[in-house]
C-alpha cells in the first residue's frame, strides 16, 4: 500500500524519487503482550531459562514471575531467546537514504557552529533504511547531523515509531563537535545559518581561534543565564546542556594524539567527552579508562593500514574491554546498520569476551547516551526493546523471530521483506517445449 | 622459478620459491576436527591428510602417516580454502581500461607483492577472480589466481581455470554521474546504448571470424594459395573466442532488466552468460537465468549506495538459490575479501539457507564458475590441499582463521603472524 | 639509415686544422685541435688486452698507433702520462640526457576541433571506435610523441654544455640514446659527449626500435598499464601484417593493398627483426611481462633497459635471449618485489626486519648475477644522473661482486656492439676514434682516482 510523502510534491527531484520510499506500514499497534518460556539474557547477567516477559503501555511491565494478564497476546518463546534491543551508537539514518544522491543527503547545515541544528526534527521516519534496520534487532540508533566544527545535536531514536517524537528516546543525547585541526572541521562552510564561518575553510589557525571565541562565548552565556543576567540566544542557549554536563560532546578522534586532543578539549571547558571513531583508541586505552572516556568505535568492517597487524581493528574492541573502557559499535552511515551485531562477532572472534559485546551493544550505549533508565536491558519499567531469537544474535546461523519497540511487535514488512516476499512467490516457469 | 640470491634469509626465500607446480608443496595432516567436506557432509573428529600438495584421505578414521607435520584440530573447523569469485585485490597496471567502451584484448596484471594477498590467507581465502573494472561495456580479461604469498606473479597463475572475460551493464559503463556535456562523453549513455554496443561489436566478430575462415579454407585447398594471412585483431579474436566459448563472460549488472537484456542479446548472439555479477536484482529474474545456464556472484547485501542497488535485499542469494541458479558470494573490495565466511552467513540469517549450501557460496559454487571445480572447491582425496582451519564454525560469532593452506603449505599461520595484541603487549596504553 | 661516422670536413676547417697541428705552444701546453701523442701510459685498449708502458697516438679524431714502441710522429702534442692509465671512453648505454620527453606539451591548436587524436596510432583504436568519442567530424592526425615510432634520439639530442660536462666527468664519451616514457617513443640512437669540429654529435641513428610501458595523453586509448600492454602486441601485429601485405604487393599478388599507416610502417623494420627492439622495464614483473610479448612477437635479441631487478628475472630473460642494460640507478633496498614477504612474512610478523648489507649487496650485484647466469650486460646511468656518480656506481657494482674486467666490458665492448658502433668506439684500436679517458694510478674504478683527462673524437676536456 502506497504512500507517497507529503508535501514535497512541489520539489521536481524529490518528486521523481518519491516513488522510491515506499510508505512503510503501520508500526504495530500498542497492545499487551506475554512473552512466553524463553531464556531472557541481560548483558551482564546470567541467562535466565523459562522467564516470562509482560509488556504493557509501551513497557517492560514485569519480568519472570508475577509476569500474567488476562488480555495479553500471547507470543510462545519457549526453546528461544530474549535479547534487549540492539544499538548502532552512530548513524545518519533518517537523514540520509540513497548514497549516490544528493536531494537525498540532507545531513550537513551549512557554516561552522551550528549547536542549534537538531537532527530529530528533520527524520524522515518513511526511511527504508529505517525499516530494514529494525528487523535484525536493531531496535535504536543514534542519529547525528554531520559536517562543520559543531554539527548539531544528536538524537537516540528507536527504529520504529509514527513520527519524530515518536521515535525520540533522548531527544538531545550529544553535541557533535569536529575539533579543528583533526581532520573534522569541513562540511560546507560559508556564512549562512550558523555562527562564525567568516574563515574560510583552508585557514586552521584562523578556524581554532574563533572556535576558541565560540566556546568562551557559549560558556560566559551560559553562566550569564545561570546568574539570570543574559538574554536569551537561541544559539549559545543550544550550547548550555553541554556546560551542564547534561549532555556529553561526541568528538571523533582516530590516531592516539587526536584522542587526547578530544580528551584535553573536554577538561579545558569541563565538559563530558565521547570519543568516535577511535581508530587507536587501543594505545591510550589505560587513559581512557582512567579519564572514564568512552568511546563510540568507527565500522569494526574496515580495513586496517598498511604497516599494522592484520587483525588489528577486529582486536581492539578485547584490548580496550581488558582495561576497562566503555564502548560502544557503530557501522557507518547507516544502511547497514542492521548487521552491527556482526561487526561484534568479529570482535568476539578476536578476544572480546561475549559478555562484552552483549554490553557493547546494548546498555553501554545506553549509559553513555543517557538512556539507560529507558533502554539497554529488559528490566521492568524500561521500554520493550527486545527482540526473540533462535539463538545468539551474533550468530549468522541464528534466526530472529520478533522484534518488539517500545512495545509494539514490529511487523516483517520493511523493503527487503516486501522485495522477498513478492518474488519468492512468483509463479514457476511453465517450460514450453 | 630458480633465482641466484645471496643472503640467507634470501634462501628462505628461495625455498619457498622452489619449482612451480610443487610450490615447496608440504605434508601435513589436520587431526580430530570437524571437517566440512562440502561435498559429503561434515564429518566430526574427522582428520585430513596432504601429501605432495594434494588431499590423500580425508575422514573419520585415517591413519596419519609418520614424519609428516600434525596440526592439532581439535574444537577446529576445516574446511576447503574460500573462493572470491570477483576481486581486484593485488593488481597493478590499472584496473579499467576506460578510454573506450570495448577492450576485450586487454587482460589484468597480478601484482605478486601486495599485502592483501596475505590478509585474505589471514581469512581463509585461498584463490581469487581477479577482474578487471566495470567501466566499460565490454571489459578486459582477468586471472585466476591462488593466494600462493611468496610466489612469482606467474607462478601465482591457477592452471586449469577458465578464461575469462569482463562485462558491464548499468550506471558504472554509461557513467551516469558524470556530469560532463553530452559531446565530451563516451558512448555508450544509456542502457540502450549499452544493448547497441553488444550487438555492434560481436556482428563485427563474426565478420572477423569469417575473414579467417575464409583464409583457413583457402590455404588448406591450395597450400601454394597466395591468400594473405589476415591482420590479428586483438580485441576482434577475443569477442571470437566467446562466441566459441573459450572465453567466459561475466557480467556486472544490478537491474533487471538489463540481466534480461543481456541473456537475450548473448542467445541471439550466440554465446552464453556465464556469469553475472553483482546480479542484484537477479531474484526477479532467476527462472530466465537458471533456464539461460547463467550462474551468480553477489554482494551479501550492500545496497542504498546507488540508485540501482535500490532494490537489492539480502534474500537474494537464498532465492536465487531456490530457482536453481548456482550462486557464489563475493567481495569485490580488498576489505570484505578477509571475512566472506561471515558474507556467506548472512545467507543464512536472512533467507534461511541450508548452512551447507551457504558454504558452497564461498567454495564449491565459485570453483565452479571459475573451471577449477575439479581441483578444488571440496576436501575430497585428490583435490588439492587448499585447506582453511578455523577457531570454530565459520558462522559462529568466535570464529577465526587459524590457518591457511595452499598447495599444502601453510601460508598463514595465526600463531606466527603479528597481531594486535602481542604489539600491544609492549605498549602501556598511555596512562602516563 | 646508418650516418657516416665522420663527417667530410669543410675546406676552410680543415685548413685551420692543418694549421693548429703544425703550431706547438712553446710550453709544450696542448691546443684543443691539435693531434696527441700519450707516452709512457698504461694503456688499457680492451678488457684483458693492457700494455703496461706504452704510446697511443692520435691523428685527427682518429686513434692512428697504439703499443709499447711506437713512433710518435712530427707535429703532435706530446703528454708524458707516467704514472697514469688509459682506457677506452665509457659509453653509457641508455641516458635520456638531452632528450626532450615524450610526455612533453604540445603547443594548443588554435582550432579545438584539431586537439590532438593520437590518430591510429597503432591499434587503429582511435578511429577504429564506430561511435567514437562523441563530438563533430573527424579530427585532423596530430601525431603524438608518445607514438611517434620513428623519431630518432640521436637527431634529438640537444644536450647542455653542462649535461656533456657531467657525462665526461664520469669518463663517459659516447653515449646510448634512450627516451624516457612514451610507449613507442623513437629510435634508439648514439652520440658522443664532445666532438672534434663542435659539430653533430649524433653517432649513429636508428640502432634500434625503443618500445616502453607508457600510455597517451588526454584520455586516449591506452590509458592505463594493462591498456599499454594491448596496445604495444597490437602494434608489433599490425606492423607483421603491414609487411606481409606489403611483400604480397611488391610480389604482385592481386588485391594486395598495404595500409601505409606511418605508425605501422615505422614499427616494421622492428616487428621483422630488422632491427631489434629495446623495452624499458626495471622491476621483475615489467620484465616477465617483455618476455612474453618478445616470445609471442618471436622478436631476436631483445634488449631490457633498466632491469634493476634483473636477478629477480632471470629465467625470463634467458627465455627471450634478452640482454640487459643494466641501470645502476639502483632501487631501495625496500623497495625490492618481494621485501614485504619478508615484513609480514609466510606467518611472521609486522614489520620488515631492517635492511642489511646482504639487501644492499643484492641490489647493487645485480649485474654480475646476470652476467654469472649468462646474460649479456651493458651498463647505463638510464633513469638517473650520469656524471661522476656514475663511474662511483660501477666501483659499487665492483665492489658487490661484478669483476673489473666484466665491469670495463659491459661499459664498452658490449654496449658498442648494441648500438652497432663497434667499428667507432669501445676499445683503444688503431682506426677507431679518439675517444679515452685518462686517470691517475691504473684502475679507472678505485675509489678515489681522479680523471686527469678525457678525449672525444680526439679533442681534449
Amino acid at each position: 500500500m502506497r504512500r507517497t510523502l507529503k508535501g514535497l510534491a512541489t520539489l521536481v527531484s524529490l518528486a521523481a524519487t518519491a516513488s522510491m520510499v515506499e510508505a512503510q506500514a503501520a508500526p504495530g499497534q500498542d497492545t499487551t503482550y506475554l512473552i512466553k518460556g524463553g531464556t531472557v539474557v541481560n548483558p551482564g547477567a546470567a541467562p535466565m531459562p523459562n522467564t516470562d516477559i509482560l509488556i504493557r503501555n509501551n513497557r517492560i511491565a514485569a519480568v519472570g514471575a508475577g509476569a500474567s494478564a488476562a488480555n495479553a497476546k500471547v507470543i510462545d518463546a519457549t526453546g528461544k531467546f530474549i535479547y534487549p534491543g540492539m544499538i548502532d551508537a552512530n548513524t545518519g539514518i533518517g537523514l540520509q537514504e540513497i548514497g549516490g544522491i544528493g536531494t537525498m543527503n540532507l545531513r550537513s547545515e551549512m557554516g561552522q557552529f551550528n549547536p542549534h541544528m537538531k537532527a530529530l526534527v528533520a527524520l524522515n521516519v518513511e526511511s527504508e533504511i529505517l525499516g530494514v534496520t529494525r528487523m535484525n534487532g536493531v531496535t535504536t540508533v543514534l542519529t547525528s547531523p554531520s559536517g562543520g566544527v559543531i554539527s548539531g545535536q544528536a538524537t537516540l531514536i528507536n527504529t520504529a515509531g509514527w513520527t519524530w517524537e515518536d521515535l525520540a528516546i533522548v531527544r538531545t543525547a550529544g553535541m557533535m563537535i569536529n575539533l579543528p585541526g583533526s581532520g573534522g572541521g569541513g562540511g560546507r562552510g560559508g556564512g549562512g545559518g550558523g555562527r562564525g564561518g567568516g574563515a574560510p575553510v583552508g585557514n586552521p589557525a584562523q578556524l581554532q581561534a574563533d572556535f576558541d571565541q565560540f566556546m568562551t562565548e557559549s560558556r560566559d552565556y551560559s553562566a550569564g543565564r545561570d546568574a539570570g543576567t543574559t538574554k536569551l540566544d537561541l544559539i549559545y542557549e543550544a550550547m548550555r546542556p553541554l556546560f551542564k554536563k547534561e549532555i556529553p560532546a561526541i568528538i571523533p578522534a582516530g590516531n592516539e594524539q587526536s584522542i587526547r586532543n578530544a580528551v584535553a578539549f573536554g577538561e579545558k571547558w569541563n565538559i563530558r567527552v565521547v570519543i568516535s571513531g577511535g581508530g587507536e583508541a587501543w594505545k591510550v586505552r589505560k587513559f581512557l579508562a582512567e579519564k572514564n572516556v568512552p568511546v563510540i568505535l568507527g565500522s569494526i568492517e574496515s580495513a586496517p593500514g598498511d604497516n599494522v597487524p592484520y587483525d588489528a581493528i577486529y582486536a581492539q574492541p578485547g584490548l580496550l574491554y581488558d582495561a576497562g573502557v566503555k564502548f560502544a559499535f557503530s557501522t557507518g552511515q547507516g544502511s547497514n546498520a542492521r548487521h552491527v551485531a556482526f561487526h561484534a562477532a568479529l570482535a568476539v572472534a578476536y578476544g572480546l569476551p561475549l559478555e562484552g559485546a552483549l554490553k557493547a551493544l546494548t546498555i553501554w550505549p545506553a549509559e553513555i547516551l543517557g538512556a539507560d533508565k529507558q533502554i539497554g536491558s529488559i528490566a521492568q519499567g524500561k521500554l520493550a526493546n527486545l527482540f526473540i531469537t533462535t539463538g545468539d544474535p551474533l550468530d549468522l546461523r541464528t534466526q530472529v523471530a520478533e522484534v518488539f519497540i517500545k512495545g509494539r511487535q514490529v511487523p516483517d514488512d520493511d523493503r527487503h521483506h516486501r522485495l522477498y516476499l513478492k518474488y519468492k512467490a512468483r509463479p514457476l516457469p511453465v517450460i514450453v517445449p | 622459478m630458480r633465482l641466484t640470491i645471496r643472503s640467507a634469509r634470501a634462501a628462505f626465500i628461495a625455498g619457498v620459491l622452489a619449482m612451480p607446480g610443487a610450490l615447496g608443496a608440504q605434508d601435513v595432516a589436520i587431526r580430530n576436527a570437524t571437517i566440512i567436506t562440502i561435498s559429503n557432509g561434515d564429518i566430526p573428529n574427522g582428520t585430513i591428510v596432504v601429501r605432495g600438495g594434494k588431499i590423500t584421505a580425508v575422514g573419520a578414521n585415517v591413519q596419519v602417516p609418520a614424519g609428516i607435520r600434525v596440526i592439532d584440530g581439535t574444537g577446529k573447523f576445516v574446511m576447503p580454502g574460500i573462493i572470491d569469485a570477483h576481486s581486484h585485490a593485488a593488481l597493478e597496471g590499472g584496473i579499467n581500461e576506460g578510454s573506450e567502451s570495448v577492450t576485450p584484448e586487454v587482460r589484468v596484471q597480478v601484482k605478486n607483492d601486495d599485502a592483501v594477498i596475505y590478509r585474505a590467507l589471514a581469512g581463509g581465502v585461498t584463490a581469487a577472480l581477479q577482474l578487471h573494472g566495470s567501466a566499460n561495456t565490454i571489459g578486459g580479461q582477468g586471472n585466476v589466481v591462488k593466494m600462493r604469498w611468496g610466489s612469482s606473479a606467474e607462478d601465482m597463475l591457477f592452471k586449469g581455470a577458465f578464461r575469462i572475460v569482463k562485462f558491464a551493464l548499468g550506471e558504472n559503463v554509461t557513467r551516469a554521474s558524470s556530469t560532463a556535456p553530452a559531446d565530451e562523453r563516451r558512448f555508450p549513455m544509456t542502457r540502450m546504448g549499452v544493448e547497441f554496443t553488444v550487438q555492434y561489436w560481436f556482428n563485427k566478430a563474426k565478420e572477423y571470424q569469417k575473414e579467417w575462415d575464409d583464409y583457413r579454407a583457402a590455404v588448406k585447398a591450395n597450400p601454394k594459395s597466395d591468400a594473405i594471412m589476415p591482420r590479428r585483431d586483438l580485441r576482434l579474436e577475443a569477442l571470437s573466442d566467446i562466441l566459441k566459448g573459450d572465453l567466459k563472460v561475466h557480467s556486472h549488472s544490478y537491474r533487471a532488466d538489463e540481466i534480461l537484456m543481456l541473456i537475450r542479446v548473448a542467445e541471439e548472439n550466440g554465446f552464453k552468460v556465464h556469469t553475472f555479477q553483482h546480479v542484484l536484482e537477479g531474484y526477479k529474474v532467476a527462472d530466465e537465468m537458471a533456464r539461460h545456464g547463467a550462474m551468480a556472484s553477489t554482494f551479501a547485501d550492500m545496497w542504498a549506495y546507488k540508485v540501482e542497488a535500490w532494490d537489492a535485499i539480502p534474500f537474494n542469494m537464498a532465492l536465487m538459490t531456490q530457482r536453481g541458479v548456482v550462486v557464489s558470494v563475493n567481495s569485490d573490495s580488498d576489505e570484505r575479501i578477509r571475512r566472506l565466511y561471515q558474507e556467506a552467513g548472512v545467507g543464512v540469517r536472512y533467507g534461511n539457507m541450508a548452512v551447507n549450501d551457504a558454504l558452497k557460496m564461498i567454495t564449491l559454487n565459485p570453483a565452479r564458475q571459475l573451471g577449477v571445480d575439479k581441483m578444488v572447491g571440496t576436501l575430497e582425496v585428490g583435490k588439492d590441499g587448499d585447506i582453511a582451519v578455523f577457531s570454530a564454525h565459520p558462522f559462529a560469532p568466535n570464529a577465526m582463521v587459524e590457518y591457511t593452506l595452499v598447495d599444502g603449505k601453510v601460508l598463514f599461520d595465526r600463531s606466527e603472524a603479528a597481531t594486535l595484541r602481542k604489539q600491544a603487549a609492549t605498549s602501556p596504553g598511555g596512562n602516563q | 639509415m646508418v650516418r657516416r661516422l665522420v663527417p667530410a670536413l669543410p675546406l676552410a676547417l680543415s685548413m685551420a686544422t692543418a694549421a693548429a697541428a703544425q703550431t706547438n705552444d712553446p710550453a709544450g701546453r696542448p691546443v684543443s685541435k691539435s693531434d696527441y701523442a700519450l707516452t709512457n701510459v698504461r694503456i688499457v685498449a680492451a678488457p684483458g688486452r693492457v700494455i703496461e708502458r706504452g704510446t697511443v697516438v692520435f691523428v685527427n679524431g682518429r686513434i692512428t698507433a697504439v703499443g709499447a714502441n711506437v713512433t710518435v710522429p712530427a707535429g703532435v702534442v706530446r703528454m708524458d702520462l707516467a704514472g697514469h692509465t688509459v682506457y677506452p671512453g665509457l659509453i653509457d648505454a641508455a641516458t635520456s640526457i638531452g632528450l626532450p620527453s615524450p610526455n612533453r606539451a604540445l603547443p594548443t591548436p588554435a582550432d579545438p576541433a584539431a586537439a590532438p587524436a593520437g590518430g591510429r596510432g597503432g591499434g587503429g583504436r582511435g578511429a577504429g571506435q564506430p561511435l567514437g568519442r562523441g563530438g563533430p567530424g573527424v579530427a585532423p592526425v596530430v601525431l603524438l610523441p608518445e607514438v611517434e615510432a620513428d623519431a630518432e634520439a640521436a637527431d634529438m639530442f640537444q644536450p647542455s654544455d653542462a649535461d656533456l660536462r657531467a657525462l665526461r666527468a664520469g669518463g663517459v664519451t659516447t653515449v646510448g640514446l634512450v627516451f624516457s616514457g612514451g610507449i613507442f617513443p623513437g629510435r634508439v640512437g648514439a652520440a658522443l659527449t664532445g666532438s672534434r669540429e663542435n659539430s653533430r654529435l649524433a653517432l649513429r641513428t636508428g640502432a634500434a626500435q625503443e618500445v616502453s610501458f607508457g600510455t597517451k595523453r588526454g584520455g586516449q586509448y591506452p590509458g592505463t598499464g594493462i591498456g599499454s600492454v594491448a596496445f604495444i602486441r597490437q602494434s608489433f601485429l599490425d606492423a607483421q601484417y603491414e609487411a606481409r601485405v606489403d611483400k604480397a604487393f611488391k610480389a604482385g599478388t592481386p588485391g594486395a593493398r598495404p595500409s601505409n599507416d606511418p605508425f605501422s610502417r615505422a614499427l616494421i623494420a622492428a616487428a621483422t627483426n630488422t632491427i631489434p627492439s629495446w623495452f624499458v622495464a626495471s622491476n621483475e614483473r615489467q620484465i616477465l611481462r617483455v618476455a612474453d610479448i618478445a616470445t609471442e612477437m618471436e622478436l631476436k635479441n631483445p634488449v631490457v633497459v633498466g632491469s634493476q631487478e634483473g636477478w629477480r628475472a632471470i629465467p625470463a630473460l634467458k627465455r627471450m635471449g634478452a640482454t640487459a642494460v643494466v641501470s645502476v640507478n639502483w632501487p631501495s633496498p625496500d623497495s625490492v618485489t618481494g621485501r614485504v614477504f619478508q615484513a609480514i612474512g609466510i606467518g611472521k610478523s609486522g614489520t620488515a626486519p631492517a635492511l642489511t648489507a646482504a639487501d644492499t649487496n643484492e641490489v647493487r650485484g645485480n649485474a654480475a648475477a646476470l652476467i654469472k647466469a649468462g646474460v649479456p650486460v651493458a651498463l647505463s646511468s638510464f633513469g638517473g644522473a650520469s656524471g661522476a656518480n656514475y663511474r662511483e656506481r660501477i666501483r659499487l657494482a665492483i665492489a658487490a661482486g661484478l669483476t673489473p674486467d666484466d665491469a670495463l666490458r659491459a661499459a664498452t665492448v658490449t654496449p658498442a656492439a648494441l648500438l652497432g658502433v663497434t667499428s667507432a668506439v669501445g676499445t683503444i684500436e688503431v682506426g677507431k676514434l679518439a675517444n679515452v679517458v685518462v686517470v691517475s694510478g691504473n684502475d679507472l674504478f678505485a675509489a678515489g682516482s681522479p680523471i686527469k683527462h678525457v678525449f672525444v673524437e680526439g679533442r681534449i676536456y
